[in-house]
């Protein structure tokens, strides 16, 4: 379980996150929704200690704000960047393998063939597209390849920043089929970021509504579904 | 122009083609990996020449001795240079700033370098040499190339080589590409962005430095090498300026080029080189070898 | 009546004496110096002689200011421990010409305007001297240009010159190739700077009017940045194989030189090779190595035994440094000349009387006659040596008065 305690996070004069508390529950879909700008990819770059911040981030009892980025990745907590992040130059292949450093190193002999395998499993498209560069995907490939980088790194914890974003609604259902198909099979806890509110709210257990640096309901997501300050906010009309 | 001539002359050519080649793989290396054009390259070929002045002459050391302490001296040196140059400067807000800061240590290498070794030029013994110490040759029917050119081509090929194996086929390699490519998202999925630059540079500038070690018999060890800045700057931009292959084919073309430029132009040398370069950025200005990274429509 | 008389007499004294002291103010030399001189004088108030030398302190040239410091310093020594100049202590002031023109501008403007100095001595590249001719003539200090460019000689006032001309240097060269070593199909190799090209134009000249003609593909210029000369050698080479080529004349600088000698015999050419002074230069000959012995030179200057006066310089030298003078190290023999100049103008401080003494003496240096050769003609010298490079030292064969 990550437990965030009084997080603070701060570009340069500005407080993007005004002391907030999270639980992210083990092997469960935790997501955390709000407007543009409200603070959601500060939290998860708090978390990866990319950005100034200060507050308790424990991890198993390992207190995660004292370690930098890359240490970060080595306790297996994953982020997946907003904007996919793809390595544009690099093939599918050598992006999939970039994501293995975490636990390889530089200069390590481990195998990584598996875990290759069981991407390409779940993810046919990279695998017919496996010599291809990665600046030539389509948006929904090129998340796909940001989520199984992601796995390559043999995660605990996966951080999903607004997977969703610049996707078609058919693409972003197939997407999210697939996040929970590596929630549930492979015990692998989500952290979701999202704006899309109504699908994140669908597919998470539990959830936090973060507005202007701070947590303004949290509760289990079938609740926040229904609860009508959180319709009314942020899912618009239409059916569910 | 009898056969004989014509082969000396693309000997020649490809020598200093792939001595131009070791700079402007390094250029590109540093150019892809920290952004920034090193405007010190060229003062990378006095540097390495002046090591090898100093453990050969100097010294007096046996080539089998001062070679391992060249590059090791090398690499030292490449890694002292990011510490002066990359360390400081990386997190600031001009680009432009890395850039003034080679042009800075160009100068500093430069002085430095004449003021211990004096400002007059330096002889360096040949690699392969006949008994009175003047350049061997190989005469193959009825041909005579320089020992020293050979070795040149040998040894530029080979360093090529390993620079592709590198980053084609080894795993460190492509971290490296990843982190020249993206590095927020590198370091974001625990790619040690520092070892990776570090590795670069210590490639980069040791490229530099072993093409002045391989040039300096020829060309005297002298702070004017760095001169040969230019060409390869030129080779860059033909090449493409984000391809290893690009530059080094147009570091190769610039080679020949200079060489046979100097019958009946000699005098013009330097002009038909960078008319050459002038041509190329009129006729195709992305270079030979278009980016592996394209624009999507 | 007294009285009057008395006043008229004293008033006559004093117009007579007026009279004298005026006339007496011309600009001819007459050894007395006269009560007012020319009005063009030093200002020295610690009563020194001072001679201004722009040299390379700094930048990559500075292995000459090594040379003519050590040759400065012990001629100065040596000149004011036997009285040195009419009495008066001499100071060499040194300004650093740098690596530029531009610096080398400025430094030349710092000297015109230090009021001490008598005369004003200059580096030996050519390009530089042509740089501040203006200011020289300008500042009415007497000037010695070190370079031999032929369009510093312009007879202006105050300058003058005390090397050879690269045309008589050109001159030397052709009379000695074609007279002795019998060269009919030269081969020409020269640096693309202005003074050497110069030289080389005018060995072309020259060989014109012997009738040998030298064509485009006999002619070989290179830059001054240029490092690679393989290139070159392989085509002269491939013109000696074809029998077009039996001998060949150069004209540059050190390092280019060196590596052309290294690269024309690694290439395997073996037909006599001549070329300007800079052949026989030190780092010339220490960067060649082996591969200069047997080059020809033309030398304007020279170390070895012969004449009373340059045996005496030579063991002052050596007592002085340790070891004796080769042909980088003559530098400092101008302030005798100086010396001598002073003497006769009457006043070390009248930089016009300097100036006019030059026309009038004749002085015998290590190198040869220092002498005026009259009217709009500003070079003061009239002979060159040829010499030929045997294991890695110059030997001098003979000496040549081109004028």
């Amino acid at each position: 379980m990550i437990e965030i305690r009084d997080l603070h996070c701060y570009y340069g004069a500005i407080e993007a996150l005004r002391g907030i508390n999270m639980k992210i529950e083990d092997g469960a879909i935790t997501c955390l929704i709000g407007s543009n700008g409200a603070g959601k990819t500060s939290t998860l770059k708090s978390i990866s200690n990319v950005v100034c911040r200060t507050g308790g981030i424990i991890y198993d009892g390992v207190d995660l704000s004292h370690l930098r980025d890359i240490q970060i990745a080595r306790q297996g907590v994953i982020h997946v960047p907003e904007g996919r992040g793809v390595f544009p130059g690099l093939t599918v292949e050598e992006n999939l393998l970039t994501g293995t450093v975490n636990w390889h190193g530089l200069f390590g002999k481990g195998r990584y063939d598996q875990d290759l395998a069981e991407v390409y499993e779940l993810f046919p498209r990279l695998q017919e597209r496996r010599n291809q560069l990665a600046w030539s995907l389509s948006g929904g490939e090129q998340q796909m390849l940001a989520i199984g980088r992601g796995l390559m790194g043999r995660p605990k914890v996966m951080m999903l920043d607004e997977p969703s974003m610049g996707l078609a609604p058919l693409v972003v259902a197939e997407l999210f089929e697939k996040i929970v198909e590596i929630n549930r099979e492979r015990g692998i806890t989500i952290l979701l970021v999202e704006q899309n509110a109504k699908l994140a709210l669908k597919v998470s257990n539990y959830a936090y509504v973060l507005e202007q640096g701070c947590i303004l309901l949290e509760g289990p997501a079938e609740e926040l579904r229904y609860d009508p300050r959180v319709v009314s906010a942020y899912m618009g009309t239409g059916a569910h | 122009m009898n056969f004989n001539l014509f082969v000396s002359l693309l000997v020649n050519g490809l020598a200093m083609g792939m001595v131009y080649a070791l700079l402007a793989m390094g250029l590109i290396m540093l150019f892809r990996s920290a952004g920034v054009m090193n405007f010190a390259q060229g003062m990378m070929l006095a540097v390495g020449a002046y090591i090898s002045y100093a453990t050969q002459v100097q010294a007096d050391l046996p080539l089998y001795a001062a070679i391992p302490l060249c590059l090791a001296s090398y690499v030292v040196f490449g890694l002292i240079f990011m510490a002066c140059i990359y360390l400081p400067l990386k997190d600031t807000k001009f680009p432009a700033a890395i850039v003034v800061a080679t042009m800075g240590t160009s100068s500093i290498l430069s002085e430095a370098c004449t003021l211990i070794w004096g400002g007059e030029a330096l002889s360096v013994p040949y690699l392969v040499t006949n008994g009175e110490g003047k350049s061997a040759y190989l005469t193959i029917g009825g041909v005579s190339i320089q020992w020293q050119y050979i070795l040149t081509t040998i040894v530029g090929v080979v360093l090529i080589f390993l620079v592709y194996v590198l980053f084609d086929k080894l795993y460190v390699g492509k971290m490296m590409e990843a982190a020249a490519q993206d590095k927020y998202t590198a370091s974001l999925i625990g790619i040690p962005k520092l070892v990776t630059i570090a590795i670069t540079y210590a490639i980069a500038i040791s490229l530099g430095c072993i093409g002045g070690f391989m040039v300096s018999p020829v060309t005297y060890c002298s702070v004017s090498l760095s001169s040969l800045q230019l060409r390869a700057f030129a080779s860059v931009v033909i090449g493409g300026t984000r391809s290893i292959k690009g530059a080094v084919i147009g570091a190769l073309l610039v080679g020949l080029v200079e060489a046979f430029a100097t019958v009946n132009l000699s005098n013009y040398k330097d002009a038909v080189v960078f008319i050459l370069l002038i041509v190329f950025l009129l006729v195709k200005p992305d270079g030979l070898v278009r980016s592996k990274i394209g624009d999507k429509a | 009546m007294k009285k009057i008389m008395a006043f008229i007499m004293a008033l006559t004294l004093t117009f007579s004496l007026a009279a004298c002291g005026g006339s007496s103010s011309s600009a001819e030399v007459s050894g007395s110096g006269g009560a007012t001189g020319s009005g063009n004088l030093a200002v020295a108030e610690d009563e020194k002689v001072y001679v201004g030398v722009c040299s390379h302190l700094s930048g990559s040239y500075s292995y000459l200011y090594e040379y003519a410091k050590e040759s400065f310093d012990v001629c100065l020594s040596y000149l004011n421990a036997n009285g040195g100049i009419m009495g008066h202590e001499v100071e060499v002031v040194w300004f650093d010409l740098g690596d530029s023109i531009d610096t080398a501008m400025n430094a030349f403007e710092l000297a015109t305007e230090d009021k001490r100095l008598s005369t004003i001595v200059m580096s030996t590249y050519s390009q530089n001297c042509l740089a501040v001719l203006d200011a020289a003539t300008a500042a009415k200090i007497p000037t010695f240009m070190g370079g031999s460019g032929d369009a510093i000689n312009t007879g202006a006032d105050y300058i003058w010159m005390n090397r050879p001309l690269d045309s008589s240097a050109s001159a030397t060269i052709v009379t000695y190739a074609v007279d002795t070593l019998k060269y009919t199909k030269p081969v020409i190799c020269y640096n693309t700077l202005a003074s050497t090209q110069a030289g080389a134009e005018y060995m072309i000249e020259y060989l014109g009017d012997r009738g040998i003609e030298v064509d485009d593909a006999h002619t070989f210029g290179y830059s001054n940045e240029e490092k690679n000369f393989d290139t070159y050698a392989a085509q002269v080479k491939s013109l000696i194989d074809a029998g077009e080529c039996d001998g060949i004349l150069c004209f540059g600088n050190q390092t280019d030189l060196a590596a052309l000698a290294k690269s024309l015999d690694a290439a395997g050419c073996d037909v006599p090779c001549m070329g300007n002074a800079q052949v026989i230069n030190e780092t010339t000959l220490s960067l060649a190595g082996a591969s200069i012995n047997g080059w020809y030179s033309v030398a304007e200057s020279y170390a070895e035994d012969e004449g009373k006066l340059n045996q005496e310089f030579r063991e002052i030298y050596n007592e002085a440094t340790g070891h004796y003078p080769t042909t980088n190290l003559y530098g400092g023999y101008f302030l005798f000349y100086l010396e001598a100049l002073c003497e006769k103008a009457g006043d070390p401080y009248d930089r016009d009387y300097i100036n006019e003494a030059i026309k009038e003496v004749e002085f015998d240096t290590p190198s040869g006659i220092y002498k005026y050769w009259g009217e709009g003609d500003s070079n003061l010298r009239n002979n060159m040596y040829v010499c030929v490079v045997e294991d890695g030292v110059a030997k001098i064969l003979n000496s040549v008065e081109y004028r």
